[in-house]
Order: C-alpha cells, then sequence, then structure tokens
C-alpha cells in the first residue's frame, strides 16, 4: 500500500471510473487474483538468457562471427517488428512479447559461421515477417519462425550450408581457436560419406556447423536452465532424444552411414533442436500425449531425412512437419472428467 | 489428482490475525441484500420510510434456495432498490439508517470469544428436543438465516434438508483456509473450536451418523488440537483426517469426492456429492450461534486483507464497506483492486460503495496492478493443474453453449476454482471463458466481441 497508482499505469483492463474520487474505485477484474510463474515476456527473455552458453561456446570456437550475427539478427528483427506493427496499424507502445529477439538468436544459432552478414538479415526478414508477423504474432504461429528463416536460407543459399571447408570465420584478426585444426566437411556429411567422426569431439564441439549446433556440452547447460525454470515442458525433449537413439540404433545396420546411436544425437542440429525447437510450445501439441508423440514423430522424420533422403540435416524440415499436424495431435486430445474425478475419490481421505 | 502447489501460502506468523481480540463493527449505513445473487428472488416486507427492529424481518424467501433476511439494526428503511453485487448483477437491497443512540450491544446471540464454553452448553440443553431430527435442525438453520457458504451451493439448512432425505455418509468440516491466502476457516477452527465442533457434532447426530469428520492441514497442528480439546470438553465424538492440503483440495465437491470416495452425483442446482455434507466452520459458528442466542443471523466474521496486514472483523450483514475499511484503519487510497471473497474464486469489487453479504468471507484490498493480458502461447499449463481434466485453453473464444465446441469440451464438469488462469503466463482469464460456455449465450447476442475473437482465432465470420 505504498505507492500511488496514477492513471498512467492502470492501462490493462477497465479503468475505474473517470469520476471517481481515489480509493473509491478499483479494477474490475475476473479471478483469480494471485499468479504464479512467469508471464509470456519473462519466459521468453529467460529463453533468450538460456541462449547464453550456447553462444559463449560458439564465440570460443569461431570467434566473434556469432555475436556480430546476433547483434545485427536482434535489431533487423526488432525493425522488422515494428514497421510491421506500422504497417498493421498497430501501436509501438502495446505489449512487447521479447519474442521477435528470440527468434532471431535462435535462427542465427542455427547458421553457419561464414555465413555473410546479409544472408542473417534475409533469413530474420523472413522469420520475422513471414514466419511470425504475418501469422498474427505470438500465439499464432503455426512453424517455428526461426525455422522458417532457416529453411528458407537453406532453400535459396544451400552452398553456404554445405561449404565445410570456407575458413572458421569471415571476420580476420577475430577468429575462435577451437575448429582451426578441424577443416572438411560437417559431421553428418562426413557420416554419410562412411567416416567416423569421434564423439568426444560431437560432444565437446570440435566439429564444422552451425554457431550453435556443435557444442552438445553447452546446449545441455542451457536444457538444465530452461528445464530447472520450467520455461518449457520436458517430455517432447525426452521423447525427441529418446527416438533418435532407439532408431538411429535400430536402422543403423541398414543404412549407410556411420553413425553411433549417439553420434546421431550430437551431430548436426538435433540437440539444439531437441531443446529450443521441439520444446517450442505454439507449434508443437499442447496434451502431454500430444508432445510425446511429436517428439518421436520429429525423431523419426530427422531420422529419415537424414539417412533415406540425402539430406545433411533433417531435424529442421523433420519439426516444420510435424508441427503441420500438430493442431491435429492437439485436437485428438479429450476432457477427461470422470477420469478426473475418479483419481479425486481414490484420495480415501477418512482415517 | 493435480492440486496447484506453490501459491501464496500463509506464514505462520500471519496466522495469528489478531487473536482472540475481535472488534465489532457499528457502522451508520446499512445496504442489506434481500436474496443471494441476482437470479434468485425474495418477498420483499418493508418499504420506505419504515421501521424496523434489530432483528426484525426484512424479506421471506422467494424460492428454494434463499433464507429469509433480517434487519441488523434498528433504524428506519430510507430505500428498497436494486444495487450491483460484486461478480455482476442486480440484488434488492434494503438501505436502513440507524436509530439515533442505538445500542448495538444489547443485541442477543452474540456470543463473545472466550465465552464459548457456557453459552454453547446452554446451546446443547436448547439443542435437545432436535437432536435426531434432522429435519427440524434443517428448518432451525433456514429460519435462522443461516447463508454463509459459497455462492454456487444452497444455504446450509437447505443443504440440510436434502441431507436429511438422502443417504450422507460424512458430515466434513473443512477446517483450513480453502484458497491460497485465506485464513478465515483456520482462525475460526482454533478461535471458536467449541462453536464449529457443536455444531457439526448436532448435525452429525442428526443425520444418524456417528461423528463429524474434520479435514486439517498437517503443517497446522494447533488447529486440530483446539477442536480436539474442544470436543473433549463439550464430550462430542469427532474424526480427524490430517492431509496436506493444496489447492484446490477445499472446494467442497472436491472435498466431498476426497472423503467419499465418491465422485459428485448431478444434483441441482450444482453436482454436489449427496455421500457427503461439507459444514464450512463460519456456517458451524453461524448455528451455534443462532441456537445458543436464539436470533437469527445478524452479522458474521470478516477477514480483511492488505499487502501486509490482516483484520478479523464482526460485522454485520449490510454494513457499509467504507466503514469496514476506516474502521480496520485500512486506506483504499492506493489500491488498485479490491476483492470480496478469496484469492482464487473471488469477485472484483469495483466500487468501495458496497456492502457485507452473508456470503462475503473477506476482503482483500491491493495496490497491485492486473497484468496485462496476451495471446496464448498453447504452453499447456492450464491442462496440467486442472484438477478435473479439462483443455482449459479451449475455452478461449467459445461462445455460449450453442457454440458447436461447448459440449465437447465439457464446461458443465468445470467447478471454476481458477487453478488453470492462475498459471496462465499469458494472465488469460479463463473463468470468464468457461462461465461463457456454460452460459448459453448465443454467438450472435455478443455482436462485436464475439466477430473479435473468431477474427483473432483465424475463423471465417
Amino acid at each position: 500500500m505504498s505507492s500511488t497508482v496514477s492513471s498512467e499505469q492502470r492501462k490493462p483492463t477497465e479503468a475505474p471510473s473517470a469520476s471517481a474520487q481515489p480509493g473509491e474505485a478499483f479494477y474490475l477484474t475476473p479471478p483469480p487474483h494471485v499468479r504464479r510463474g512467469f508471464s509470456t515476456t519473462t519466459r521468453q527473455l529467460l529463453l533468450c538468457a538460456a541462449l547464453i552458453p550456447v553462444y559463449a561456446a560458439a564465440v570460443f570456437f569461431f570467434g566473434a562471427a556469432p555475436v556480430v550475427h546476433a547483434g545485427v539478427a536482434v535489431v533487423t528483427a526488432l525493425v522488422v517488428e515494428a514497421v510491421v506493427r506500422l504497417l498493421r496499424k498497430r501501436s509501438l507502445r502495446a505489449p512487447w512479447d521479447a519474442g521477435s529477439p528470440l527468434t532471431a538468436l535462435l535462427l542465427v544459432a542455427t547458421l553457419p559461421p561464414h555465413a555473410p552478414i546479409w544472408m542473417t538479415m534475409i533469413g530474420v526478414l523472413v522469420a520475422i515477417g513471414i514466419g511470425r508477423e504475418i501469422f498474427g504474432g505470438t500465439g499464432h504461429t503455426i512453424f517455428h519462425p526461426a525455422l522458417v528463416g532457416r529453411g528458407f536460407l537453406a532453400a535459396s543459399y544451400g552452398g553456404v550450408f554445405r561449404a565445410g571447408t570456407t575458413p572458421a570465420t569471415p571476420f580476420p584478426g577475430l577468429g575462435g581457436r577451437g575448429v582451426a585444426g578441424v577443416t572438411g566437411a560437417t559431421p553428418l556429411r562426413a557420416m554419410a560419406e562412411g567416416s567416423e567422426v569421434p564423439l568426444e569431439n560431437l560432444f565437446v564441439g570440435q566439429v564444422q556447423g552451425a554457431m550453435g549446433e556443435t557444442s552438445v556440452v553447452a546446449i545441455l547447460i542451457a536444457a538444465a536452465f530452461v528445464f530447472a525454470l520450467r520455461l518449457v515442458r520436458w517430455e517432447a525433449f525426452v521423447a525427441y532424444v529418446v527416438g533418435i537413439v532407439v532408431l538411429a540404433a535400430a536402422t543403423s545396420p541398414f543404412a549407410e552411414f556411420a553413425a553411433t546411436p549417439f553420434a546421431h544425437l550430437f551431430a548436426g542440429g538435433a540437440m539444439l533442436a531437441a531443446v529450443f525447437f521441439v520444446t517450442d510450445s505454439e507449434t508443437t501439441p499442447v496434451t502431454r500425449g500430444g508432445r510425446i508423440a511429436f517428439g518421436l514423430g520429429a525423431a523419426a522424420l530427422t531420422l529419415l531425412i537424414r539417412i533415406g533422403a540425402g539430406s545433411v540435416e533433417g531435424a529442421m524440415y523433420a519439426i516444420l512437419l510435424m508441427s503441420a499436424i500438430g493442431p491435429l495431435i492437439t485436437r485428438a486430445a479429450r476432457p477427461q472428467p470422470e477420469r478426473a474425478w475418479a483419481r479425486i475419490a481414490q484420495r480415501r481421505f477418512e482415517s | 489428482m493435480r492440486t496447484l502447489r506453490g501459491l501464496t501460502r500463509l506464514k505462520p506468523d500471519q496466522m495469528s490475525l489478531n487473536g482472540d481480540e475481535v472488534r465489532s463493527l457499528k457502522p451508520t449505513q446499512f445496504r442489506v441484500p434481500l436474496h443471494r445473487t441476482p437470479g434468485g428472488s425474495a418477498e420483499v416486507l418493508v418499504s420506505r420510510r419504515q421501521e424496523v427492529k434489530r432483528g426484525e424481518r426484512l424479506a421471506e424467501p422467494g424460492n428454494e434456495s434463499e433464507v429469509p433476511v433480517f434487519s441488523p439494526v434498528s433504524g428506519k428503511v430510507s430505500r428498497v432498490s436494486r444495487l450491483p453485487v460484486p461478480g455482476g448483477g442486480l440484488v434488492e437491497h434494503a438501505e436502513i439508517t440507524p436509530e439515533a443512540g442505538e445500542d448495538d450491544d444489547a443485541g442477543a446471540g452474540t456470543v463473545v470469544a472466550g465465552d464459548d464454553g457456557q453459552a454453547i452448553s446452554r446451546a446443547n440443553d436448547r439443542m435437545s428436543g432436535m437432536i435426531g431430527d434432522a429435519g427440524k435442525l434443517a428448518e432451525r438453520a433456514v429460519q435462522a438465516g443461516i447463508d454463509m457458504g459459497r455462492l454456487d451451493e444452497l444455504p446450509l439448512g437447505r443443504r440440510l434438508a436434502r441431507a436429511a432425505n438422502g443417504s450422507v455418509e460424512h458430515v466434513v468440516v473443512p477446517a483450513f483456509g480453502a484458497e491460497p491466502g485465506e485464513g478465515l476457516a483456520d482462525w475460526l477452527a482454533r478461535n471458536r473450536p467449541e462453536a464449529v465442533v457443536a455444531a457439526a457434532g448436532w448435525i452429525a447426530r442428526a443425520l444418524g451418523l456417528e461423528a463429524p469428520l474434520f479435514v486439517t492441514d498437517r503443517r497446522r497442528r494447533q488447529v486440530r488440537s483446539a477442536l480436539q480439546s474442544a470436543a473433549e470438553r463439550l464430550s462430542v465424538a469427532v474424526r480427524f483426517s490430517e492431509q496436506t492440503i493444496s489447492y484446490p483440495l477445499g472446494h467442497p465437491w472436491v472435498l466431498a469426492a476426497a472423503v467419499t470416495g465418491k465422485p459428485p452425483g448431478a444434483g441441482a442446482p450444482a453436482p454436489e456429492n449427496p455421500a457427503a455434507l461439507v459444514l464450512q466452520p463460519a456456517e458451524a459458528v453461524a448455528l451455534a450461534e443462532a441456537v445458543s442466542g436464539d436470533s437469527p443471523v445478524l452479522d458474521r466474521y470478516i477477514e480483511l486483507r492488505t499487502d501486509s496486514a490482516r483484520h478479523v472483523v464482526r460485522a454485520p450483514i449490510g454494513g457499509a464497506l467504507e466503514e469496514l475499511l476506516e474502521f480496520v484503519g485500512e486506506s483504499s487510497e492506493s489500491a488498485a483492486t479490491l476483492v470480496e471473497g478469496g484469492d482464487m474464486t473471488g469477485e472484483a469489487v469495483p466500487s468501495i460503495h458496497y456492502s457485507v453479504r452473508p456470503t462475503t468471507s473477506g476482503y482483500r484490498l491491493s495496490a497491485k496492478v492486473p497484468p496485462v493480458l496476451g495471446p496464448c502461447v498453447r504452453c499447456g499449463r492450464c491442462v496440467d493443474v486442472c484438477p478435473v481434466g479439462l483443455l482449459p485453453f479451449r475455452f478461449v473464444g467459445v461462445t455460449g453453449t450453442e457454440d458447436p465446441a461447448a459440449p465437447e469440451l465439457r464446461a458443465d464438469a468445470c467447478i471454476e476454482c481458477g487453478a488453470w488462469a492462475a498459471v496462465c503466463p499469458a494472465r488469460i482469464p479463463l473463468v470468464g471463458w468457461v462461465r461463457f460456455a456454460k452460459s448459453g449465450v448465443p454467438e450472435r447476442d455478443l455482436g462485436d466481441t464475439a466477430q473479435q475473437t473468431s477474427v483473432e482465432k483465424g475463423e471465417a465470420v
């Protein structure tokens, strides 16, 4: 009861009558009147913070490139969001939920370090403009906007993604140290061509690949953060990881792919996808069973694309494909009050 | 069962409230509601400029779910009019100006805290004629105007009358705050244990049961010991069930299902559980006082909370809210919200010019500005916490029972506990949407609102 509530603060809901004296009229808010957990904005900002270890590993291996890309991407994202708001005649001051910088940071994490800056900007433009805002922004997207951006870039400038032999950084003098000795193909391409990649290199990130995808240990630190704070739910993550390992083990006798199940999991974008894309709330099913189905389906498609379709990385397309049927999985869920009541009745309070 | 942990819990030092010292509010204005809900009805017995005496009947029940209403004060009726109530709608009120020099302490029936023992044994003597006759006890409760429970339930006397014709297996008293942050039930069980135990004992015996069952929170042993020693003093047989309470275990239907092992039955007006009668401590105290003082219910205990303090006040029904705040020394000047009832299901009070209802358990005044709403991000937290297994997020945009989605979503099964809305990161008022889905308001009557929602849902209008 300390601060006075000014009329400026009284915006969100039906404001008390203007003619009332202070202390006479109050907000007409629906119950409940207590809240638990993070708001959407806080959650998105914490997810951005969860990417810090991923970016730290990227800087360690690839030098300043990830930071430069991330900075440009975030600024581009904010500009695109503002322009779209103006085009839609929405106020720039309307509530903002930090969804676009998160999308930009996730997109950059899936790009190779030698990607030119203009490519990042185009990717963000597509991700925010088409992937996010055209659908109506937060809460209305069907496909993960960062994956839409990355999908567009991979389809348009595939050579950049395939090139593994270019120098690790386009910024001379700012180079990282880690992958200096590792030239050649990305691990998945190497494995597809039949050569083994040491698991410890994959785990630490001593390989070629996209900026945020190579270091499994950094991604696991980020995962610990997001699951400890319950920013996202774990079901789809577990289903995806287990799905990849089990299905890779099951298919390895038949596939011409020099990868152990864990190499499949640690190589390419699978781990980043498991933590940040498969668990995304908007583009995946809502119920627990639905999320497990989504994770397993995405795992199966990832392997199918990697082994069967001969594409370098299947995780991205697998998730985009699963997102298309996500709403159908959600629709299959039915309310079950009878079962819930039976569970309550089983408590047997009588002592 | 899924319950909601980690919501604002009372700290032990907050639970003492102000101890045994309860002050009684003596307002100078009264607005007495004459029926319980906007949908209810009453036969009004008084008119403008009429003199009324304390305890005189103001209204007769208009239907089976109402009880008589009595004047809490001697004075003159200045107006009978329809006034808004928290939660929306209009209810007939009698506005009464007290007589000058009215001595509030003169009224019979008020048991002073600390003197319960004698008053209750007098009441026990009075009860001897009624024990074993649930019908008589129900009639007594109706005639005393006891209406202290939740608004979606029938008043105590009406529930008791139904129980008398049915097969009740348990009389259950939840001796804990039903909602996070609420402490009135807990306070009454500790400070008026004789009244609570005696009334619960009468009801159990009238229904032919051995002993009432008190459900207590394992973390609040003092509640159980207070009730236990009161039961020993009064030689009433009681049973206890100690539980780790989390929301919404205090909901009468949830509690009844957990105690009886049976899901709620389909009864009117709400699917109550025919196998259990849930007796709120406030109802028990009101019954004990009505019998011991041989008078109708004229006032009730109110818990008043702010962001930093709590008070328990005995306030007359119909007493003006502004005077209640002034009385406890709290100012509404910097308050953003005022809520009647608990944190989870209570209703916002839009203006200070409201008054205490028989069902008012308390008020909460808060300086916190309500959160900004956002779009649903389909995080599924609502599905996780819904105790009755619904898919709450899908209620957004469902407009009335004519919406084809409404029966599929089972809005009828919702107990409106508010658990999902409390965890929603987008702060969507799902309780409102569920009520909408239950309400039968067809989409065409909602005009622009419904159209807007359909557009936001991306559907063709």
